[in-house]
């Protein structure tokens, strides 16, 4: 026991070691351990003190004490309070998750769940198996820890222990020597080890080849190696080197993986404009009336410069466009890498520019906000937070990292609602403003290539919009959000139409609802559809007349039908994050051109903008649920689905109830049955398929035959509770399948019987030993015990 | 049936035994020698005589001591002085039935000489052989209880006998009507009983007994029994070959008795208790457990295998 006790102090002493932070000291940190060892060797104390009471001897714990003590059943107590501080642990990282918002690595928390475990152990080591069982934890323990910790003291802890663990198990095999003595039972083959050892094996295998990516990562970061599994990661991130796809940004920005680069490079690469062009085709040029002008000296030169780039607000993005032309792939083409990354719930929206301003035939983009962004850096770190008040309508949190690829662009990608956020090392607040109000940007240049953008953004609560109220006319509200007679001509037929569509339903949601409703359910989304170019208005034709085209036009007509509805709203353009091109391998959603994407926000009397999706196919992002929800949702899934399978459903269940309260009756029915179906074709197969069958009968009756026993002897002892006739004839019965097994061939029936009585004694047997009259007559040798 | 008649006739010498009778009869009937283990006073004797009654044959009973010699059960020459030649007097081996009383009590090399005549049935006194009577059976007893002076029998000398049986204290019915039986008459046998058998009429039977068919299923479980005694992890001596082949002639004994030309894994069991414990080394103790194990251990071949 003082072995055992001192190899789990020791391991106890090594993890703690191990784990301590850098800078506390090694004193501090060995009496902690050994603070920690203080109540177990009460416990240890107490458990002697208590055995050597019980025993006879006043010397120490005797060997046959040990025995009784060993053989002693195990508490339920000391079972659930061994699961307790192991478990222990894992429940207070959680508790910490929650109050710091940091927690510790997972292995860390699994060596104080095993060191809790050994101690545990070690205190009960009066117990033979619990002995074996802590010394075999605390060399986990050692083993684990002695690769992480490094220093004088682990070294000298570590060769302390292997001499403790000599010891021990020089005194386990002398302690086993004398237990030998006595014979023990006699050697059966080992099935439930087997069984046991077959299922662990097996488990670790069915984890290996179909668990979750992550627990067989997990269990391989635990393994130790000497350094490489000649595995190659393409992805890799951590081991020897990084994988190809992480190469790092000395040559190309785009060839950087996920890894957090701090590479800056810029790029000639294509903007978020000649994505645009790529995606949905050029504008129709306007053919512009030229005429001449005369021009002073000074213009003239003016003319000669290069005419400056407008990069800021005020570009228009016109609706009636070619048709995109995409160029012809060459073969070999390697497929073109994404603009960016996403990493975390699908789907999702990244906002990059909105449009305010719709003259009929285009929208023109939001000038810059001037409201201030409300942005301070967290101590200590690089996030940094928004300073505002959170909207009523607002869910649970969403976490994203967004990788910037190919996109160059100065707004930042992000979802709608951030509450705090991290763009690479980024920590200074004056470095971001708002491009336009709920779109965020780096202010006076472009967010390089490679740069990692964490995010954490709140997620609308649908249920909630239903209760906002609209005021009936929008106050305080830019009129540019709202139909502008000077801009906008609406078509009195779009008007109409949008009327009928929100028809007896109040002002509110309700109506921004409807018109999403019919959008998406009476509109069919085709990328390729286009207006004429000579179309007057192209919302018009799309609304009336062709009632399929592109997701600008569903998000066009949703903006403009809601504002002349009084719902101030404004067009956004920007990335959808789609589920469907999530890759489970890498874990992130690249984002392509073909993701660029066109949506509609309301603006909210809170002065929050909502985005809203009228084109079908596309989605937006729930809020997360909570285990509860998760959980009432799935029962309340269920649920629907068991109504609405009620009557299917109960006649199984009846059925499944039915078959298994009767399923010994079912399966003799069936057996029975068939021997009425085939009962064999001569007498000899008869009378052997006949007992085959009164034998699963007294088998379901609970009397079955063992192997080792002839029916003969076995039915014997029931035959002789049974009554004269039905006694004669399963003796018969059991006489003629003994012949029918054992007589040679060339015997006939046996003397004195014909085939045909043999098959009426066969029938009669079936027809009368049934598997109840089994029961009652068994029913009384069970009463008395084994009869044999 | 004559063997019907056997079977009455020493049921009636020895009451409420009938379960030994018929072990008894199949060892007859296999040629085998018989070993019982018992208290005195239960019937050995009487069963002995019975048979030699029933059997039409001489009996012959040597009380075994540490003294006796092998000339005292095989006979030996003395000098005739009238004809001056050496005659040869038979021992008691030259009877049919042969009661051994206490052979443990003999010395090994008295034993040895009288397990010779059982093994071979023939006696070689001077370099002369004898051959013994055709039907010539053993009924050996011992005492279970007194071990002081005996001369226990070796492994190899115990395999020579084909069971070994314990005829036990008769219940009090049967013990009851043995002592009605015997108001009358003096202390002794009872009255003798009539022979059943003319000369050769049982040994016509023997023959019959070794043409009961033995199908393959029950010689592959003999075999697995045989094999299964050989493993079983508290028998230390397993069943030989010779003892496999004792007790199939025994279950062929014990099918005849039950008028069947067929052996069944009935048979088979039903002579498994007297067959095993005579040969196999066990603790006395637990034979029967162990016994019970072997037998439990292989299962018995009810249905042709699929």
């Amino acid at each position: 026991v003082s072995v055992t006790f001192a190899m789990t102090a020791l391991a106890t002493a090594c993890v703690e070691l191990a784990v301590a932070e850098p800078d506390r000291s090694k004193v501090m940190v060995l009496s902690g351990a050994a603070v920690m060892m203080l109540p177990p060797s009460c416990l240890v104390w107490y458990f002697r003190r208590t055995v050597a009471s019980r025993s006879t001897s006043d010397t120490s714990i005797s060997h046959c004490d040990r025995a009784t003590w060993r053989t002693g059943e195990i508490a339920p107590l000391t079972v659930v309070a061994l699961f307790a501080i192991f478990a222990w642990p894992f429940v207070a990282e959680a508790g910490r998750m929650a109050w710091f918002g940091r927690g510790r690595m997972l292995e860390v928390m699994l060596l104080a769940a095993m060191r809790n475990l050994g101690l545990g152990l070690a205190a009960l080591s009066c117990r033979a198996a619990f002995a074996r069982l802590s010394a075999l934890v605390s060399l986990f323990l050692v083993s684990v820890s002695s690769a992480m910790a490094e220093g004088i003291v682990a070294i000298v802890l570590v060769t302390l222990y292997a001499a403790a663990g000599c010891q021990w198990l020089v005194l386990s095999y002398w302690g086993a020597l004398s237990l030998q003595r006595s014979s023990g039972p006699a050697s059966r083959f080992p099935a439930a080890t087997v069984a046991l050892v077959l299922i662990v094996v097996g488990l670790v295998f069915a984890v290996a080849a179909i668990g979750p990516t992550r627990a067989a990562t997990l269990l391989a970061g635990l393994m130790q190696t000497s350094g490489g599994t000649l595995e190659n990661d393409r992805d890799a991130r951590a081991g020897v080197n990084d994988g190809d796809n992480e190469v790092s940004g000395s040559e190309h920005p785009q060839s950087i993986g996920f890894a957090e680069s701090e590479t800056y490079l810029e790029t000639d690469r294509p903007s978020l404009y000649d994505a645009f062009t790529e995606r949905y085709g050029e504008p129709f040029k306007r053919t512009r009336q030229e005429r001449m002008i005369a021009l002073g000296p000074q213009e003239i030169q003016a003319q000669r410069e290069r005419p400056a780039e407008n990069l800021r607000a005020g570009r228009e993005f016109p609706l009636v466009r070619q048709k995109p032309t995409r160029p012809p792939k060459r073969p070999g083409d390697r497929q073109a890498k994404a603009l960016l990354y996403v990493k975390g719930p699908s789907p999702a929206h990244l906002a990059l520019v909105a449009y305010d301003r719709f003259d009929g035939s285009g929208w023109v983009e939001e000038p810059h906000s001037t409201m201030h962004c409300p942005l301070e850096a967290e101590q200590g770190s690089n996030w940094l937070r928004f300073d505002r008040p959170r909207a009523a309508i607002l869910a649970g949190e969403v976490t994203h990292q967004i990788k910037i690829g190919r996109l160059e662009s100065s707004p930042i990608p992000t979802p709608a609602h951030l509450s705090r956020f991290r763009v690479g090392s980024v920590n200074r607040a004056d470095l971001f403003d708002w491009a336009q109000e709920g779109i965020l940007k780096m202010t006076s240049r472009t967010v390089p290539a490679g740069t990692v953008i964490d995010t954490e953004a709140r997620t609308v609560d649908s249920r909630r919009l239903r209760n906002v109220f609209f005021p009936p006319a929008a106050r305080n509200v830019p009129n540019r959000y709202l139909t502008d007679s000077d801009h906008c001509r609406v078509d009195e037929a779009v008007f109409k139409l949008s009327n009928t569509w929100i028809e007896g339903l109040p002002r509110g949601w309700s109506q921004v609802e409807a018109v999403i409703a019919v959008l998406r359910r009476d509109y069919t989304h085709d990328r390729n559809a286009k207006c004429p170019a000579d179309c007057p208005d192209a919302l018009a034709h799309f609304l009336l007349i062709s009632r399929r085209g592109p997701d600008y036009q569903f998000a066009t007509a949703a903006a403009v039908i809601l504002r002349s509805l009084g719902y101030p709203t404004r067009l956004v353009s920007g990335f959808y994050v789609s589920s469907e091109r999530h890759d489970p391998k890498t874990r992130h959603t690249p984002v392509t051109p073909d993701d660029l994407h066109f949506w509609t926000e309301v603006l909210l009397p809170g002065n929050t903008w909502v985005a809203i999706e009228p084109t079908p196919g596309y989605r937006l992002m729930e809020p997360p649920l909570s285990l509860a929800e998760c959980i009432s949702s799935a029962f309340a899934a269920v649920s629907l689905w068991v109504i609405a399978h009620r009557a299917g459903l109960s006649i199984l269940a009846i059925g499944l109830i039915v078959t298994l309260r009767l399923r010994r009756q079912v399966l003799d029915l069936l057996m029975t049955v068939s021997w009425y179906a085939a009962p064999g074709a001569v007498w000899r197969q008869c009378a052997l398929r006949t007992l085959k069958l009164v034998e699963f009968r007294a088998r379901w009756a609970g009397h079955p035959r063992p192997p080792g026993q002839t029916p003969a002897r076995w039915y014997g002892a029931i035959t002789a509770l049974g009554d004269g006739e039905s006694r004669l004839d399963l003796e018969r019965l059991i006489r003629f399948a003994t012949w029918a097994m054992h007589a040679p061939e060339t015997a006939d029936t046996p003397p004195a019987w014909a085939e045909r009585d043999i098959r009426l004694t066969c029938r009669r047997a079936v027809r009368l030993w049934t598997t109840g009259r089994f029961c009652a007559v068994v029913r009384p040798i069970r009463r008395e015990g084994n009869p044999a | 049936m004559l063997i019907d008649q056997v079977r009455r006739a020493l049921n009636r010498s020895l009451l409420g035994k009938s379960a030994v009778i018929e072990h008894v009869l199949a060892c007859l009937l296999a040629r085998g020698h018989l070993l019982i283990e018992d208290l005195p006073g239960l019937g050995k004797t009487t069963l002995a005589k019975a048979l030699a009654h029933v059997l039409g044959g001489k009996l012959a009973r040597v009380q075994c001591t540490p003294d006796l010699l092998p000339g005292d059960i095989t006979g030996f020459r003395v000098y005739d002085q009238k004809t001056r030649e050496f005659e040869f007097l038979p021992g008691p081996v030259f009877a049919d039935i042969l009661l051994a009383d206490e052979i443990n009590r003999a010395t090994p090399r008295t034993q040895s000489a009288l397990l010779e005549a059982m093994a071979e049935r023939q006696v070689t006194v001077d370099s002369i052989r004898h051959v013994l009577c055709d039907t010539f059976f053993v009924i050996a007893t011992q005492n279970p209880v007194e071990q002081h002076g005996t001369y226990p029998l070796p492994e190899a000398q115990l395999d020579r006998f084909a069971m070994k049986l314990r005829i036990g204290y008769p219940d009090r019915d049967h013990e009851l009507a043995m002592l009605e039986g015997r108001q009358g008459s003096e202390m002794g046998d009872g009255e003798p009983h009539a022979a059943v058998f003319s000369p050769g009429q049982f040994r016509a039977l023997q023959d019959r007994v070794t043409r009961v068919t033995v199908g393959a299923t029950v010689r592959g479980y003999l075999v697995s029994l045989a094999q299964a005694s050989r493993t079983h992890r508290q028998v230390t001596l397993g069943l030989s070959p010779r003892g496999v082949l004792i007790w199939q002639r025994l279950a062929q004994a014990r099918a005849f008795l039950d008028a069947r030309d067929f052996v069944t894994p009935d048979d088979v069991q039903d002579v498994a208790y007297p067959v095993l414990e005579v040969r196999l080394g066990v603790e006395p103790d637990a034979s029967n457990r162990v016994l019970a194990e072997i037998l439990a251990s292989v299962p018995v071949p009810v249905y042709p295998r699929a």
